[in-house]
């Protein structure tokens, strides 16, 4: 299943095929970017084409409340945030959480100035490097009503960590701005959208995996269980280690790898003695980790993003 | 157990010789340490107890979360005031008869203490648990002045027997099984092998009763001081501390001078907290305050009274306004019961006094940044300690505190170099882009090559073949 979803999507932008939120109208479509030029259609040489001539970081400020009231219906303009190892390692993911977003009705956007979000050098101790990473993530992010990331990971270090990282230079209120707008993705459905029913169908059993950036660091719990309960045919198991970390911590996986391997021994078992068929994570690095000890060890389960169970409409 | 026995021996094998060695002997012990599945797999099963404990007692709490904010405003006000509240403590325990030293340092400590006990001409010593005597090894110098120490704590007599360190700072043989603390007690105090608990604890207790007789000098920690009454408020679930500080005629209690508290109305919220986080308790079974030597009339108690305050660069970390809060530690042991760094190396592999998470915060500072800082990079910063902690230590983020210290400070060469190229890259969407596609492109290539990380990587786990095209051109693709 996930192979088929790792394939670009037809070309046909109409309106989705089925209304699921009856405020899209004929008079209020969900907002179609503005097609490419053809240079800019292939290869990663458009790149160089592409960032002076379409102006993606000035788009016109939205407005910078703090917290919005639960979804009113309203068509958003949704900034995707694409992590450096999604864009490069799991782009399915990112396409998913897009076929997600647009089958509810919004638009969604992709800024292709952005790269990282600088993690590895914040949570290295190398602040001053990932301070200028940050910068342009602000800067690149400014005006965009919503951004919205599938990795808890990189949305805390938007969120929690970049206001501490600029605070005290000009990017500060800036910072403060983007992390009052950024959003993991199961979060964003069910606390901003509302949404815990996306009309996905997924006969699996799966077992969710608790990043611990999503956990700790932005306290998301209930919504992704929330939005698996709402998956058609799909059956949800807990493991015994719930809160256990899967032992990835970034640079801290190859600087003290058996360490790491142990905790992803304890957390690998652990979800592996559910004899689930998959597991379900809001953290495609945690995937990487899991995933990675899960093959080499012989095991049956095999991760999957949460944003993939969610794309599985049911045809 | 053994008098005389120079302090080199004191911890043979757990304590590097060379503060610079530490890193090495930390990733050294730690490798050794997570082959040993069985260990891991007791350990795990020794702490099973304690998580089902530890969340019925806090279920008693009408909420727990306002009682850690409470606990945690108790210490606050209580670090940010010890200018205050230390000489009011002072003030009120002297009055009381009893007597205070002040100790900048380790060395200090044990010479204020070795004095003390000279003029008292002791022979015997017994000591309740302490972990700030074990911060400044005391026992080791002590031995080596020829006083003969027993630890009463049966944790801390099994490791003392075993001539090793605490394992953990709040249950120092946890990894020790009962068989084989059958069979040290039928080695050390020629006992007949037992596999009953209780049996085990009285042969210690049988061991211990002549001791406290005998002992003319006992040694205590103190879990608080109370600003307010001049009290030293010890927590215990054995009743050893009540009769080491009351049977031999001097007591001495040693703590850091970040145990004060105001009053007893902060007691009265903190001592609960301090049983249920640190050992799934309602309360500890024995909560004594000491507010002094045996006074005139009073038929029971010491004759002196000395507490040793130590600094041992807590005013160092006072003077951190980022980290001050890592005083607040009650040395409940909460952080290291959830931590699954501590449960999978274990306790010795630390090589410090206090493990575990809030160990590797506040170790750098107690004995230096630059040998200690492996402890905070050894961390996947899962910040289970921060939501474990009833005092609210910012324990995780501190690890992150420590790491950009050290590489402001003492910047590694070739890691700096790394993240400036990867800013080059992250900071250049072609470069990120071109960079990107070369990786994935040659992934098949270094998977056979195996450069250093990712050697590591490979080592344990696998890693999945990497997708033809990336995000950014499937995206523009289908726009």
């Amino acid at each position: 299943m996930p192979d088929s979803l790792s394939e670009p999507r037809a070309k046909s932008r109409s309106a989705p095929k089925k209304a699921l939120l009856p405020q899209i109208t004929p008079e209020n479509p969900p907002k179609s970017r503005r097609a490419a030029p053809f240079w800019a259609k292939g290869g990663f040489i458009s790149q160089f084409l592409r960032i002076p001539f379409r102006n993606n970081c000035e788009m016109p400020h939205q407005g910078s409340e703090a917290t919005w009231p639960v979804y009113t219906g309203r068509i958003m303009r949704i900034s995707l945030f694409i992590p450096c190892f999604v864009d490069q390692m799991t782009p399915r993911v990112g396409l998913a959480v897009a076929r997600v977003l647009e089958r509810l009705g919004h638009a969604c956007e992709f800024r292709p100035a952005q790269t990282c979000c600088g993690q590895p050098s914040f949570n290295a101790g190398y602040w001053d490097e990932a301070r200028a990473v940050a910068i342009r993530a602000v800067q690149v992010f400014r005006g965009a009503e919503a951004v919205v990331g599938p990795s808890g990971s990189c949305v805390a270090m938007m969120r929690v960590f970049y206001p501490q990282l600029l605070a005290g230079t000009p990017h500060e209120t800036a910072a403060l701005d983007l992390a009052a707008r950024t959003f993991e993705f199961g979060e964003f459905l069910v606390e901003k959208l509302g949404v815990t029913d996306v009309g996905a169908r997924f006969p699996h059993r799966v077992a969710y995996h608790d990043g611990c950036h999503g956990l700790r660091e932005l306290r998301i719990k209930e919504a992704p269980r929330q939005l698996l309960r709402a998956v058609k045919d799909l059956e949800l198991v807990e493991c015994d280690e719930p809160e256990s970390c899967c032992g990835f911590g970034g640079l801290f996986s190859v600087k003290y790898p058996m360490i790491s391997t142990a905790m992803a021994e304890v957390k690998g078992g652990s979800l592996a003695r559910t004899e689930c068929d998959y597991i379900v994570s809001s953290d495609p690095t945690c995937q990487l980790q899991l995933d990675g000890w899960l093959s080499r060890n012989g095991k049956q389960p095999r991760t999957i993003h949460l944003a993939e169970v969610l794309a599985g409409a049911d045809a | 157990m053994t008098p005389g026995s120079p302090i080199a021996d004191a911890h043979p094998v757990h304590e590097a010789e060379d503060p610079h060695l530490a890193k090495k002997k930390f990733l050294h012990d730690a490798a050794e340490h997570v082959r040993d599945t069985g260990h891991r797999a007791f350990v795990r099963k020794a702490l099973g107890g304690y998580y089902t404990n530890r969340d019925t007692q806090k279920a008693r709490y009408r909420d727990w979360e306002q009682a850690r904010d409470a606990a945690s405003l108790a210490k606050w006000s209580a670090v940010n005031r010890l200018d205050e509240l230390l000489p009011r403590f002072v003030a009120t325990f002297e009055a009381n008869g009893g007597k205070v030293h002040w100790a900048r340092t380790a060395e200090e400590a044990r010479d204020i203490i070795l004095g003390l006990l000279r003029a008292a001409k002791a022979k015997a010593v017994i000591k309740s648990k302490c972990m700030t005597s074990e911060e400044i090894h005391l026992n080791a110098a002590m031995e080596q002045d020829g006083y003969g120490v027993v630890e009463s704590d049966l944790g801390e007599f099994i490791q003392q027997l075993r001539g090793e360190p605490p394992y953990h700072f709040v249950f120092p043989c946890m990894h020790v099984r009962r068989d084989e603390i059958s069979d040290l007690f039928g080695k050390h105090l020629g006992t007949p092998p037992t596999d009953s608990p209780e049996e085990l604890t009285m042969i210690a207790r049988r061991h211990m009763r002549r001791l406290y007789v005998d002992a003319d000098v006992g040694i205590t920690g103190a879990n608080f001081l109370v600003a307010e009454t001049g009290q030293i408020s010890i927590t215990e679930n054995e009743g050893n501390a009540r009769l080491t500080a009351a049977l031999p005629r001097m007591h001495i209690a040693i703590s850091g001078i970040e145990k004060v508290v105001a009053n007893l109305d902060d007691l009265a919220v903190l001592l609960p907290m301090l049983a249920t986080a640190g050992a799934g308790q309602p309360m500890t079974c024995y909560n004594t305050l000491y507010a002094g030597p045996r006074q005139p009339g009073e038929c029971d108690g010491p004759e002196e009274m000395h507490l040793v305050l130590l600094d041992n660069q807590r005013t160092a970390i006072l003077a951190d306004p980022e980290q001050r809060d890592s005083l607040h530690c009650i040395r409940c042991g909460a952080c290291l019961n959830v931590c699954p760094i501590f449960k999978n190396v274990g306790g010795f592999t630390y090589g410090t006094t206090y493990q575990g998470p809030i160990g590797s915060v506040i170790t750098p500072h107690l004995r230096g940044l630059a040998d200690w800082n492996h402890l905070s990079g050894a961390s996947s910063l899962c910040g289970a300690c921060t939501d474990a902690c009833p005092v609210r230590i910012d324990i995780h983020h501190h690890l992150l505190h420590n790491r950009r210290n050290a590489a402001k400070t003492a910047p590694n060469r070739w890691e700096k170099l790394g993240h400036r190229l990867f800013v080059m890259v992250a900071t250049r969407p072609w470069l990120f882009a071109a960079g990107g596609a070369a990786f994935r492109k040659t992934l098949w290539l270094m998977k056979k090559l195996r450069p250093p990380l990712l050697r590591d990587w490979l080592a344990t786990r696998d890693l999945p073949a990497a997708p033809p095209a990336s995000f950014r051109s499937q995206w523009r693709a289908r726009s």
